[in-house]
């Protein structure tokens, strides 16, 4: 922030971030050795077991499992959420009548409705797809609601004058300024997904990364658990960043939520 | 910007109570239906009220309440103030920045049986699951908010000798604030997150153990009382997360850029 001082050169930038990794893998690799050998994961140890781990069928078979179920979840999630979040945002009496369900549900976090989800549909794979699948509703709903409301009311002036058939007025005025906020429900619900499939196979011990990595964990393979957890924070990466790229697309001027 | 869809106050609170009552009395029916499964509004009062009564529901508030305190202080300190040391220092900056989105992208609850096996399940432990989970979010947006400090004031205390402590508390902290409350403000959120991630996986107790054990043994009843309750503090807290942001940022508006 100092603008008094010359700018450092890029070279110094990289050294700074070398020497920065360096030195915080070096103090991991020390303490992790030094006070808690085989019940913290060290970064030659994740470095060892980076290649077995990644290849091994138990492994693999886990993360198709997680995957699977999360790309179900968001899709029975993200579709229904999204269409009740235009007609949640446009209905205003179907707003008000939904409000204390949705913002309860919203705010509330998705691990704490798995206790009840478990007793509703049993420990298996039907309670991981429903936690993913709300998990993913809720934000996708909020947002598109957030976006159907957000059309200027001045357009929808405009469009009662012109006398747009309502079909179009959705089609055209509503669905457009809709649109980015519907892929960033779908940004923020990805991230969710992915913990709250993680959660359930946790309480629940279904086969996949989550029960992946506690089963590791518990069975003192503690870098090869930490390569779960590294996958599983590679994998919300890689779908934010998707996403993200997607709502530049559609929608420039927008702002990713962070959430 | 005026909306298009404008609700009137009275109105849109009427429907919203009236859509809580059709819900209730919908849950009080399907609850005599099935009882098994989905226990009726009024036993899951009558079983909160006995937890109320013989203590084990205000003891268990109680340890929630103080695990989410003391993790969600911790996380403010620490995030506030790191993020303040990182606006003054370029080099931190510039080496370590990146790696707090790095960092942030990693799951807690995925962490959760790492940090158990290495640091077991006593308060400490509770309160990093805590910590972490709202840390990130409160870090980032001061660093955020210290990029948008005006550069002439910080110009003009440089050439006024300043000292470092006056900058920060004239200059620094004033400016960032407003940043930070909206930090905090998803922090609260996901702290609450955190408490519920320490309390499930870590060592029950608390509303999560009171939660777990009632599930358990399939205790429906207790089970949907105590989730209602847990999503009413959810909105509570995020309602009052956005109070205390609101109330930071008339005055960053205010000021003069």
């Amino acid at each position: 922030m100092t603008v008094l001082t010359m700018k450092a050169p890029a070279g110094r930038d990289v050294l700074g971030k070398v020497v920065a990794v360096v030195v915080l893998l070096g103090v991991w690799q020390v303490a992790g050795s030094a006070f808690l050998p085989d019940y913290l994961p060290t970064p030659v140890g994740v470095l060892a077991e980076l290649v077995p781990t990644l290849t091994s069928s138990a492994f693999l078979s886990a993360l198709g499992e997680t995957v699977v179920a999360v790309l179900l979840g968001l899709v029975l999630g993200c579709v229904p959420g999204t269409a009740a979040g235009l007609l949640i945002g446009r209905i205003t009496w179907l707003r008000q009548l939904s409000t204390p369900y949705i913002s309860g549900l919203y705010a509330m976090p998705m691990l704490a409705i798995v206790p009840m989800a478990t007793i509703w549909f049993g420990y298996d794979d039907t309670t991981r797809v429903i936690v993913i699948a709300l998990s993913a509703f809720l934000p996708c709903a909020v947002s598109t609601a957030d976006g159907a409301r957000s059309l200027p009311a001045n357009l929808g002036d405009v469009a009662r004058v012109l006398n747009v058939p309502r079909s179009r007025f959705v089609l055209d005025f509503v669905l457009p300024s809709a649109l980015p906020f519907a892929v960033a429900g779908v940004h923020i619900a990805v991230g969710r997904a992915l913990v709250g499939a993680a959660a359930v196979e946790f309480l629940a011990n279904l086969d996949g990364l989550g029960t992946f990595i506690l089963t590791s964990a518990r069975s003192f393979a503690q870098n090869q658990a930490f390569v779960g957890v590294a996958v599983l924070a590679l994998l919300g990466v890689l779908a934010r960043a998707g996403t993200e790229r997607l709502i530049r697309r559609v929608a420039p001027w927008q702002q990713t939520h962070q959430d | 910007m005026k909306r298009s869809g404008s609700d009137s106050r009275p109105r849109a609170v009427a429907v919203a109570l009236a859509g809580l009552l059709l819900g209730l009395i919908a849950w009080q029916v399907a609850g005599e239906r099935d009882p098994v499964l989905l226990a009726t509004p009024v036993r899951s009062v009558e079983a909160l009220a006995g937890m109320v009564s013989d203590g084990t529901l205000p003891a268990a508030l109680l340890d929630t309440g103080l695990l989410f305190l003391v993790g969600l202080a911790a996380a403010i300190v620490g995030g506030v103030g790191y993020g303040l040391v990182l606006s003054r220092s370029k080099a931190l900056r510039g080496s370590t920045g990146w790696m707090v989105f790095a960092f942030q992208s990693v799951p807690i609850v995925a962490l959760a049986p790492l940090i158990l096996a290495a640091f077991g399940f006593g308060f400490g432990a509770k309160t990093l699951v805590v910590f972490l989970s709202a840390v990130f979010p409160i870090l980032i947006n001061t660093v955020e908010g210290a990029k948008h400090a005006p550069k002439t004031l910080l110009e003009v205390a440089r050439v006024h000798r300043s000292g470092e402590w006056p900058l920060w508390r004239d200059v620094l902290i004033p400016h960032t604030l407003p940043y930070a409350m909206s930090g905090i403000r998803q922090g609260i959120a996901m702290a609450f997150v955190g408490t519920f991630i320490a309390e499930f996986f870590l060592q029950a107790t608390g509303i999560g153990g009171l939660l777990l054990s009632a599930s358990a043994r399939f205790d429906s009843a207790t089970v949907l009382g105590l989730t209602v309750l847990v999503s009413v503090i959810a909105a509570l807290l995020m309602g009052l997360g956005r109070r205390l942001e609101k109330a930071f940022a008339p005055w960053r508006e205010g000021s003069t850029e």
